[in-house]
């Protein structure tokens, strides 16, 4: 994968006020993170279960020479545990594990389905606050409606430090 | 031997011009503070700085018999005491005394080192210039107007004296807080009170006024120097009773006899003056020619050397692939390939080991320079509080990986201040009960197999368990159903809870031993343990036992409900087999006998909440038992099978994991997994404290 996030790099600072997204399907609808957080996405990791852990924590893994928490990001988001069952984060054939990095911290988020990368202005983005009201949870940052009307799917961006156990 | 001489000698000169680039520093930016606007303030801390450099470089000189070194930094150093504390003024004289001083210093290192002597004269021209006495603060003692109480002045150090007078002196007003502080969290709250006091102005000092609300406690004298009005601090300060110390007009009072200031004969400033200017210039060659640096070290920074380490632990999952490969080919290739594959398998891995133990070896240093920074507190401390105390060191050349070492020091710190401030009795008491005059703290240290021993050692006057059980049973840390059956060691296991000390009143410096819960965690935190062992009236003993290196450990592989855990070997004594026959029952705790003694039982697929093995009959046939000890507590913990044991790069969780409980961290099991490392101590003690509730609630239930 390393290839294309690094054309993901390139095309970054394109222009002014609008950045990358990864939009990625879990939990059934699409979500988003910014592109600048991510580090790799890797397809399938080899999982130590962590006893005691929350049950958001799926388990532990070797990335770059670090110990790698692995998140499920269904369960984060209060959606549910994610198709995946097993151990191996094998839970389906398009399953990935995205390695963010947050706070000094690399953290993998397990998904259902990497989508695209899409390329969201300001003008696609309704904040948290608008969309969702004031008791928007602290990791929503917003919804995008990126499509013209006949893609009428939203996107809902998220902050991936406030997903942090 | 005579090696870690040598690597004793090329620390010495390391940490010697890496004080020396400091002090230059400070120096540099003392005479731009001297320039500023809020010199006073600025230029005490730096003058504070320089002493304490200094002091350390004599400190160094006098433990390797560097003479010279040693008569110009004591020179120096009195010097500087004298700015420090308002006995000389700071002006160009001065600063032109420490340049020349400062800059004869990397001279006299490089003939030290060389060993080619520099002549007694060229050292005694520049002692000559330094002993040219600086100017005297002139001017009536400003402390003399204060209507403070002698017995305020008498407690006053000689620093705090100082600051107090600079403060008078500069027009400020000098208020007195009274504030009661809780003793529970007196250590937040009087930071709280620092912090907000500091945009107010100066702390002197803070004093027990020996009244207080109730047992639990305590009223502190706060001596502010502020320029704000009385009502202005009342508002900032709502919790304290503000006053102000009122300030005799007239100058009515003259220097007091004590004053420094008045004693002995000062040489005007203009006799001192022309000479400094010359003296540098005689020296300007020795400054650039120890430009280049002499030791042959490299200081590294240890996080590269951990990255190091961790490209040496994924090359050695490298290599058990290719071992795997290698295995797979054994039976097609031919037997001339084979033999060369497996000699060069063999030659790699040595190479490997050799490597990692050359890394680890870097990160080792002496436990001196720890030491000799614990001796410089237990002198401070000593002083501060009126004591005389002799510090006997054993061990200093004992290695210990560099990362243990820094983060021992804050640890063995509070320890030795405690030892000074509760452990050493006054001197009259002392020699009431026979003991002689002087206290003694032994500082000892020793390598142990895996682990290195430190134990802090006093004569003072012990912990009084009595009173000590008395503190747990009104705090109710300790049940009064348990008294009878509390032993004497888990009584004096009391001073780790938070908040619990044996000393009524407070004592400034180590803060009446709040703290040595927060030791104790540091030092689990490090995998070790400390124990405490005392004797009323005769002293107190602690004990440090810590691994010797944090990054690569030995560990046990064990399989608990299908899946691989790491048990450091250093906490394993042995595994027997659960024998049903010896499986004990006490109260209502899992335990059995091994060889005549009980040992408590942890199941830890029970603790981990793993599923147990589908064969449920079976469920105590074929199991193990792993005898885990940390410090003097064993612990049996109960596991399914055995898979022998490994050398691991034990890395931590991340920080999102950090507040998970019984795991040290992560290893690198050879087959692309990580293996949880289990914390031996925290899961013993796990076990301890429920033991210890379980008992509560079952004797409250009958």
């Amino acid at each position: 994968m390393t290839a294309a996030s690094r054309g993901l790099a390139r095309r970054r600072h394109a222009s002014a006020g609008a950045s990358d997204f990864l939009v990625f399907r879990v939990a059934g609808s699409a979500h988003a993170m910014r592109v600048s957080v991510l580090r790799e996405i890797v397809k399938s990791a080899r999982l130590t279960p962590v006893p005691r852990a929350p049950e958001t924590v799926i388990g532990i893994t070797s990335f770059r020479g670090r110990v790698v928490t692995v998140l499920d990001l269904a369960r984060c988001l209060g959606l549910g545990p994610s198709s995946r069952a097993s151990s191996d984060a094998s839970g389906g054939q398009r399953a990935r594990v995205l390695m963010v990095e947050v706070a000094s911290e690399i953290v993998g988020f397990a998904v259902d389905e990497v989508l695209q990368v899409r390329r969201l202005g300001e003008e696609h983005v309704e904040s948290a606050a608008v969309a969702l009201g004031p008791e928007a949870p602290a990791h929503f940052l917003g919804v995008a409606r990126p499509g013209d009307a006949s893609q009428s799917e939203t996107i809902v961006l998220l902050d991936p430090g406030a997903l942090i156990p | 031997m005579s090696e870690t001489g040598d690597r004793g000698r090329s620390d010495f000169f390391a940490e010697a011009e890496e004080l020396v680039d400091g002090l230059f520093r400070s120096l540099d930016q003392l005479e731009d503070a001297r320039r500023g606007d809020d010199a006073g303030v600025e230029a005490s801390g730096l003058l504070n700085e320089l002493f304490r450099g200094v002091h350390t470089l004599k400190g160094l000189a006098g433990i390797f018999g560097a003479s010279k070194l040693s008569a110009l930094t004591h020179e120096l150093e009195g010097l500087l005491d004298d700015a420090r504390l308002g006995r000389a003024a700071i002006d160009e004289t001065l600063l032109g005394q420490l340049q020349l001083a400062l800059s004869f210093v990397p001279r006299l290192l490089r003939a030290e080192k060389d060993a080619t002597p520099i002549s007694s004269s060229e050292l005694d021209a520049v002692l000559g210039e330094l002993r040219g006495a600086p100017a005297s603060v002139q001017g009536a003692d400003a402390l003399a107007t204060l209507d403070l109480s002698a017995d305020v002045f008498s407690v006053l150090t000689e620093y705090e004296e100082h600051r107090l007078r600079v403060n008078i002196e500069a027009g400020l007003s000098l208020f007195r807080l009274t504030v009661n502080f809780a003793l529970l969290t007196i250590d937040e709250s009087l930071d709280a009170l620092k912090t907000s006091a500091k945009p107010l102005g100066e702390i002197i000092t803070y004093l027990p006024t020996g009244e207080g609300a109730d047992a639990d406690s305590i009223e502190l004298d706060i001596l502010l120097a502020s320029k704000r009005s009385r009502a202005e601090l009342a508002s900032a300060f709502p919790e304290a009773a503000v006053n102000e110390i009122a300030q005799k007009r007239a100058a009515e009072g003259r220097a007091k006899p004590s004053s420094p200031a008045a004693s002995g004969a000062m040489t005007p400033v203009a006799a001192a003056a022309p000479a400094a200017p010359e003296a540098p210039a005689a020296l300007e060659r020795a400054s650039n020619e120890s430009l280049r640096s002499m030791n042959q070290s490299v200081r590294v920074d240890i996080h590269k050397l951990d990255a190091l380490m961790n490209v040496v632990g994924d090359l050695s999952i490298l290599k058990t692939s290719l071992d795997g490969i290698f295995e797979r080919l054994r039976a097609s290739t031919d037997r001339a390939s084979q033999t060369e594959l497996s000699r060069l398998s063999r030659s790699f891995g040595r190479q490997l080991e050799s490597m990692q133990q050359r890394i680890l070896e870097v990160r080792m240093v002496p436990l001196g320079q720890l030491f000799e920074r614990l001796a410089r507190v237990a002198r401070q401390v000593g002083r501060d509080m009126g004591k005389e105390v002799h510090l006997v060191v054993t061990g200093a050349e004992t290695e210990i990986d560099k990362l243990l070492a820094e983060e021992l020091s804050d640890p063995l710190m509070h320890m030795m201040r405690n030892a000074i401030d509760h452990g050493i009795e006054l001197a009259e008491s002392r020699l009431a009960v026979g003991k002689p005059q002087a206290g003694t703290i032994a500082l000892n240290a020793f390598q142990k197999g895996n682990h290195v021993v430190i134990e802090l050692e006093d004569d003072g006057a012990g912990i009084d368990t009595e009173r000590l059980l008395e503190l747990g049973l009104a705090r109710g840390v300790v049940d009064p159903a348990d008294v009878r059956s509390t032993s004497r060691r888990e009584v004096l296991a009391l001073i780790f809870v938070p908040g619990l000390s044996t000393k009524s009143e407070p004592g400034r410096i180590s803060g009446r031993g709040v703290g040595m819960d927060v030791v104790k965690t540091n030092i689990a935190k490090l995998g070790g343990v400390i124990d405490v062992q005392s004797e009323l009236g005769i002293g107190t003993k602690l004990t440090l036992t810590l691994p010797i290196t944090l990054a690569v450990i030995r560990v046990l592989l064990a399989e608990v409900g299908g899946q691989v855990f790491a048990i450091p070997l250093a906490n394993v004594r042995e595994a027997v087999p659960l024998d049903e026959a010896d499986r004990l029952e006490i109260d209502g705790h899992e335990a059995m006998s091994l060889r005549g003694a009980t040992l408590r039982l942890c199941r830890l697929a029970q603790v981990f909440d793993l599923d147990p093995p589908k064969s449920g009959p079976r469920s105590t046939r074929g199991r193990l038992v792993v005898v885990a000890v940390a410090g003097s507590s064993r612990l049996g913990l109960v596991v399914d099978r055995l898979l022998g044991t490994r050398d691991v790069v034990m890395k931590p969780l991340g920080a999102s994991l950090s507040k998970l409980r019984g795991f040290a961290g992560a290893a690198e099991l050879g087959d692309e997994r990580l293996g949880l490392v289990i914390d031996t101590p925290q899961l013993l003690e796990e076990s301890m404290s429920t033991d210890r509730r379980g008992r509560g609630s079952l004797r409250s239930a009958s």
